[in-house]
């Protein structure tokens, strides 16, 4: 069981998805029923995983490692750690709410939503576990093809402009990765004689110089442009407003973060004195992302709009958090994931079913606390969390990103700091405006949450609130991840600086362009 | 030299002459297609027992060596045979709809295919022109084959003169390069490149240089591609879908033998005129492939840019262990003619009778129409984009890393640039069948199942070409024992 528990959680899904294509068209609910029974064991299975995960091990855990193509040293490679824990057990129980939030959402094309949605869980669970390279590259290209589809059927206005523009974007960036990846192999290949993808191999068998450099912002280039990052986030807002709000909700919530985790795993393990020479650019690129999407966010009419710049923003500070290269920040980011998956997806899906009832523009609505004091509840309670209120599980991970980010770099973190003010003013200042003041006439008769839409938010109110008191069992399975990971990083950067100054001068300014 | 003629392995190539012979004196169209499948399976069986029952490297050198039968020959007769297959089951209804002359063109496929089989065992410079004008000459007509209509007509016309030009200019290399060496034979040419002298010859380069320019037309490289959409938007589909295919990897066939082994001697003089050409090929398909309206000239501009992607894999060519740049052709030609005998087979049958429906607009709302055949057009477009897991996406991996592992990186990377232009175009017809309203009428789609069979078979294959794997059926190609069959037959040929 602990060597497949990775393989089923990939491929359950899979297999559900192709018995739904198998069932006929019109029996709608049995067809929603399926996928959220096979949903739902995912999710059940993910979160044993919490049980039997042990934290105390260093390294990789469930590790399966079987040749796929062996004569071209391709390997089917999956193993976890306490990072893409977090992402795998996100992924398979955010699943089924995004499930059950689409639930009377979708009315056409049921079969193909529910199957699409299944294989884009278990793309991104794929691309969280695969070691091997080249199978991350195959799963991170997979996601694309659901999101492609979800998007582009069942978007809403600007849909396929929408689409268009997230799918060349996202590939662009991945093909750079393909050759960086190719490159790295045939380096690998070059030094040892075999072919190799998996992740240890290539990390022996380290760049140097300007090809290290070129390979590192490949690599880069394809993250930025998955995780957001200011200015390869220009198709974030179009896709988060286009896509409903259930997609919005896992591909904000989830594939986004699989960018900033693949900085994480991949390139900064692997190029880790290019990623010191482009550390002051990348955490600069990070800060002025943060404050420049944060006013985009204050300026918008539209809550799905503002909810998409305010998500790029706390993106950026998660991304501030990898690029700092410190313990703290790193801990701190990967707790951010879930934080920010659950607060800005839980934001996104309450937006869903506002629009549902009555649009997204906020001049539409005011004064409806009075008619949907749950919604307002909860609105305010998971929008607390988004702007990192103490108590709630936004507060930990922003404040341990800051500390870190302070520590590497003193003005950045200092900037980056405003964050919160600025998170605090666009929030606070849409709620007022959607939920008090003067209530509208028309706003009169809108209905509460029903008993489907609370079962979407109670669970992540809750995780929001536990964690929030609780980090501790959280932080204790990412902390000596991290450590392993970054203690092997920050050891190389130094030592690549310590023995070449001038050639370590020389290549930052490269690295910069 | 050996003077015993091994029957078996010419037998596909008589097979196919006589087929196309007889063809000539029947009219019944149920038997011109029998007749024609028949003889291919029959073809394909004797290559495949041929192939099994020979010892591992094997080299059979026949009629004074202008012919060399190995495991490459093999590899592309039988590519070869399932590409006119395919075709002619797609074709099966497509003729009659078209009224098309029946029987002459059954029997020009037949014989132009069996000039094809000869490119790739052809081991003579006089051999490989033979062999291209038997390919050749039957083409033309086949382009022209709806005699009625205007475009057609024209683009046969076209095709025949730009044809014939480059046919003259192959054979003014052949005689410049016999002229140096004193031979036409490839072995001689190799003995001569070998020498030391031979890249200081202007008279020996300058042959090479025009070979070169004959063979880049024939599988159009830009820059002599001109003839490409024309032909490709006035031929019928089927025959589109076979030109784009078989005569691609023929041509290939005969470009890889003859570089690898008659000129591989001087690579530093042609390597890297052939990576411009790449480049420049690249550019050329997918920036004018970008502003296409009509999904055939489109996918002709397509088909150019993946010349220039397979080009890349010759200059990656070598004899040394390891190197698979032309091995990494192979696959991508396997990978290549699976997609568009799949799209040219499905684009026939959907663009209604004279093919009035190719606009890529016209394809608006097909994926609710349609959906099994948006499904198949849909792999065909990821394929040949390059997205996992499919054939096309394998194809580029081998490719990329053969060019990257000769030290060919900027080579690669434009590769990539171009595999970014291609994304959008490729997204568009995905795009307008699943995302668009409908908009034309597909009422008269009445003997599509062929085609569908057809569409359905590659992109089965497509995906299994990806993620195969060898445990499961032997004989089908999964990535990793396709790459491993495309490597014994390059490792024939040194």
């Amino acid at each position: 069981m602990d060597q497949n528990v990775l393989s089923i959680l990939i491929f359950l899904p899979v297999v559900a998805a192709l018995g739904l294509m198998l069932m006929p068209n019109g029996s709608e609910k049995g067809i929603k029923g399926f996928a959220m029974v096979a949903a739902l064991i995912n999710a059940a299975l993910a979160l044993s995983l919490l049980g039997t995960f042990d934290p105390a091990k260093p390294g990789y855990q469930f590790e399966v490692n079987a040749p796929w193509l062996p004569n071209a040293g391709i390997s089917y490679h999956l193993g976890i750690d306490g990072i893409s824990l977090v992402l795998v057990v996100l992924t398979a129980v955010l699943t089924p709410v995004a499930l059950l939030a689409s639930w009377n959402l979708i009315k056409e094309r049921v079969r193909g939503y529910n199957a699409w949605m299944l294989l884009l869980s278990a793309g991104m669970i794929g691309a969280v576990c695969a070691l091997d390279m080249f199978l991350f590259y195959v799963f991170f290209e997979l996601m694309l093809v659901p999101a492609f589809f979800l998007i582009g059927l069942w978007g809403g206005e600007g849909r396929v402009k929408a689409t268009i523009k997230f799918v060349v974007y996202t590939l662009v960036g991945s093909l750079f990765l393909f050759v960086a990846i190719l490159y790295l192999a045939v380096q690998h290949q070059a030094a040892t004689g075999t072919w190799s993808f998996q992740l240890a191999d290539l990390m022996a068998t380290p760049l140097a110089g300007p090809a290290m450099v070129w390979a590192f912002l490949a690599f880069a280039f394809a993250f930025a442009i998955k995780s957001g990052l200011f200015p390869f986030h220009t198709w974030a807002p179009d896709t988060y407003v286009a896509a409903p709000a259930p997609v919005t909700f896992l591909v904000s919530g989830i594939m986004g973060k699989i960018g900033v985790y693949a900085f994480i795993r991949f390139a900064m393990p692997l190029f880790p004195e290019a990623a010191k020479m482009a550390q002051p650019y990348l955490m600069g690129l990070a800060v002025i992302g943060l404050v420049y999407a944060a006013w985009v966010a204050l300026a918008q009419t539209d809550i799905k709009r503002l909810l998409a710049y305010s998500s790029i923003s706390h993106m950026a500070v998660i991304l501030l958090g990898v690029f700092a290269l410190d313990q703290h920040a790193w801990t701190g980011a990967v707790f951010m994931f879930m934080a920010h998956a659950l607060a800005t997806g839980g934001l996104f899906l309450m937006v869903g079913m506002l629009a549902e009832r009555k649009g997204t523009q906020i001049a539409d609505f005011g004064g409806i606390a009075k008619t949907m004091p749950w919604m307002t509840t909860a609105f305010i309670l998971v929008g607390m969390a988004s702007i990192g209120l103490p108590g709630l599980n936004g507060f930990i991970g922003e404040f341990m990103i800051l500390l870190g980010s302070y520590t590497s770099h003193n003005v950045l973190g200092a900037v980056a700091t405003t964050s919160v003010v600025w998170g605090a003013c666009y929030l606070l200042w849409s709620i007022s405006r959607t939920f008090f003041g003067e209530e509208k006439p028309a706003n009169a008769k809108l209905a509460d949450l029903s008993l489907r839409e609370a079962l979407v938010i109670v669970p992540i109110a809750l995780v929001i609130v536990y964690t929030g008191f609780v980090p501790q069992p959280v932080l204790s399975r990412i902390d000596p991840s991290v450590q392993s990971l970054l203690g092997p990083v920050n050891a190389a950067a130094a030592k690549a600086a310590a023995s070449t100054p001038v050639a370590a001068e020389g290549e930052s300014h490269a690295g910069g362009h | 030299m050996n003077m015993e003629i091994h029957w078996l392995s010419i037998m596909p190539i008589i097979i196919t002459v006589v087929a196309g012979l007889a063809l000539t004196f029947f009219r019944t169209p149920a038997l011109l297609g029998g007749i024609s499948l028949s003889a291919l399976a029959l073809a394909a069986m004797t290559a495949g027992i041929d192939l099994i029952q020979s010892p591992a490297g094997f080299k059979r050198v026949l009629f004074h060596g202008v012919v060399t039968f190995d495991a490459y020959s093999h590899f592309f007769t039988l590519l070869l045979l399932g590409c006119a297959a395919l075709t002619l089951v797609a074709a099966w209804a497509y003729f009659p709809r078209e009224k098309m002359a029946q029987s002459e063109v059954y029997s020009l496929l037949m014989l132009s295919l069996s000039g094809m089989l000869i490119l790739p065992a052809a081991t003579h410079l006089i051999t490989v022109f033979i062999a291209i004008e038997i390919m050749s000459i039957a083409i033309y007509a086949l382009v022209g084959a709806r005699r009625l209509d205007v475009k057609g007509n024209e683009s046969s016309v076209k095709y025949f003169l730009l044809g014939a030009f480059a046919s003259g200019i192959i054979l003014y290399g052949i005689a410049l390069t016999y002229g140096a060496a004193g031979s036409a034979h490839f072995d001689g040419l190799r003995a001569f490149a070998a020498s030391p002298d031979a890249a200081k010859l202007p008279l020996f380069i300058a042959g090479i240089a025009m070979l070169i320019i004959g063979f880049g037309f024939k599988v159009a490289a830009a820059p002599f591609h001109a003839w490409t959409p024309d032909v490709y938007e006035g031929a019928p589909a089927p025959i589109t879908g076979f030109m784009s295919t078989a005569v691609k990897a023929a041509s290939f066939a005969f470009i890889l033998r003859t570089m690898a082994v008659a000129f591989l001697p001087v690579k530093g003089e042609w390597v890297e005129v052939v990576a411009g050409l790449a480049v420049v090929t690249m550019f050329t398909g997918n920036i004018l492939a970008f502003v296409q309206g009509n999904i055939k000239r489109m996918l002709a501009y397509s088909s150019i840019a993946h010349t220039g992607y397979m080009l890349m894999g010759l200059t990656a060519l070598s004899n040394q262990e390891g190197a698979f740049g032309g091995a990494a052709i192979l696959y991508y030609l396997v990978a290549y003619c699976l997609t568009n005998l799949a799209l040219f087979a499905v684009i026939g049958f959907i663009s209604k009778q004279g093919e009035k429906l190719t606009e890529i607009e016209d394809f608006s709302g097909l994926g609710a129409k349609f959906p099994g055949l948006a499904l198949v057009i849909s792999i065909c477009m990821a394929s040949l984009i390059g997205i996992p897991p499919t054939a096309g996406f394998f194809a580029k991996y081998f490719l990329f890393s053969a060019v990257i592992q000769q030290g060919f990186a900027w080579l690669a990377v434009l590769g990539i640039i171009n595999s970014i232009l291609s994304v959008y175009y490729y997204l568009r017809v995905i795009v307008v069948m699943y995302f668009k309203e409908p908009r034309a009428d597909w009422s008269d789609t009445a003997g599509i199942v062929p085609a569908r069979i057809v569409g359905v078979i590659c992109a089965v294959m497509i995906i299994w070409a990806g993620v195969g794997a060898s445990s499961l059926f032997y004989m089908v190609p999964g990535a990793q024992p396709l790459m491993a069959w495309a490597k014994t037959s390059i490792a024939s040929l040194f």
